[in-house]
């Protein structure tokens, strides 16, 4: 296989990936998907360690309106303390739920947001080699910005305050978390036709 | 009638479940035992108090005085904040002994209840070593102690 065809297949595939999030207008409206990965530093609950770790999140989602947007959202969050070799204490927990997000555009590159999400959440604890976990209800409040990198960018910097819970061992737990991360506009968007009258 | 009998058949039940279900264990407070080594055997005396709950397991804090032969007129002590993990059945817990820095040794116990009234279980040395141990424990053994 020569390089010219190799170049082109690299190229077009590219561009498959890109294209779907390739600068239209800066902003995310009606219509338009959205992808994002996040990281947040979280203070568990003070009943579950109360001490803080990292949480990572993957996130889709569509814009129904200029207003509503749905998003799945699968979380995962950690903190473990050492207090003594073979003594660990650790705590982590899982979410996957579906936020309902309601989006504000004050600015065209900057879109901030509430959200308020609803799902399944599991929590495992572990002490001095016992652990113990339950599956049980999930949710979220939170809200942040979107900032998008330029007037022609499909990607922005998402910074969201937020506060995901979970009902486990007959006890509702609340993890106060602040985090950042990037997300990515697929699709297009396109300014309102101008009417003339 | 027979209705209403089935009723309250049904009703009970879960009353009836929650008789024969473990009654709530509470380490709180002082036990007193041994542990053994090999062909060595010495006194313990393991105090868990500072009772918490962590999801549904409970933490508390330890404090062990242990005696052997190689420590007749004197005793080894070990403290561990939060280091003991209980549910039902199990009890894990980690004691530091000795409080110099570099001489002291870590401990793990790993027990079960037998009873609401007594633990038997083995330990094993988690740290490289542990200088201030001077009551023979040695780097693993048995343990057994009773309220």
């Amino acid at each position: 296989m020569t390089g010219r065809p190799v170049r082109s297949i690299v190229i077009a595939g590219i561009l498959l990936i890109v294209a779907p999030v390739a600068p239209a207008r800066a902003g995310i409206r009606e219509r338009d998907g959205e992808v994002g990965v996040d990281y947040a530093r979280q203070r568990f609950d003070p009943e579950l360690l109360g001490e803080t770790g990292g949480r990572w999140s993957l996130r889709g989602g569509m814009h129904m309106t200029d207003l509503l947007q749905w998003e799945g959202q699968i979380t995962r969050g950690r903190v473990e303390t050492t207090p003594l070799p073979g003594a660990e204490r650790s705590m982590t927990l899982s979410l996957a739920l579906v936020n309902l997000v309601v989006n504000f555009h004050p600015r065209e590159d900057v879109v901030p947001y509430v959200l308020l999400g609803v799902g399944i959440a599991k929590t495992r604890i572990e002490a001095v080699g016992l652990s113990s976990s339950d599956t049980e209800t999930g949710y979220q409040i939170g809200g942040g910005s979107r900032f998008f990198f330029g007037k022609r960018s499909a990607v922005a910097l998402r910074v969201e305050l937020s506060i995901p819970g979970g009902d486990a061992f007959e006890h509702s737990y609340f993890h106060l978390s602040l985090g950042a991360g990037l997300t990515f506009r697929i699709g297009h968007h396109h300014p309102a036709p101008v009417t003339i009258f | 009638m027979k209705i209403l009998t089935r009723i309250l058949v049904v009703a009970l039940l879960p009353a009836c479940w929650a008789c024969t279900g473990n009654p709530e264990i509470d380490l709180q407070g002082t036990w007193h035992g041994q542990w053994t080594a090999g062909g060595i055997a010495g006194s313990l005396q393991v105090t868990f108090a500072g009772k918490r709950a962590f999801g549904d397991l409970t933490l508390y804090d330890v404090t062990l005085v242990l005696t052997g032969p190689s420590c007749p007129g004197g005793q080894d002590r070990g403290t561990g904040d939060r280091t003991v993990a209980f549910n039902q059945d199990d009890v894990h817990f980690a004691v530091s002994i000795g409080e110099a820095a570099g001489s002291e040794g870590v401990f793990l116990f790993d027990g079960a209840m037998n009873g609401g009234r007594e633990i038997d279980g083995n330990y094993r040395l988690t740290s490289d070593s542990c200088p201030a141990c001077t009551c023979g424990l040695g780097t693993s053994g048995a343990w057994t102690v009773l309220r």
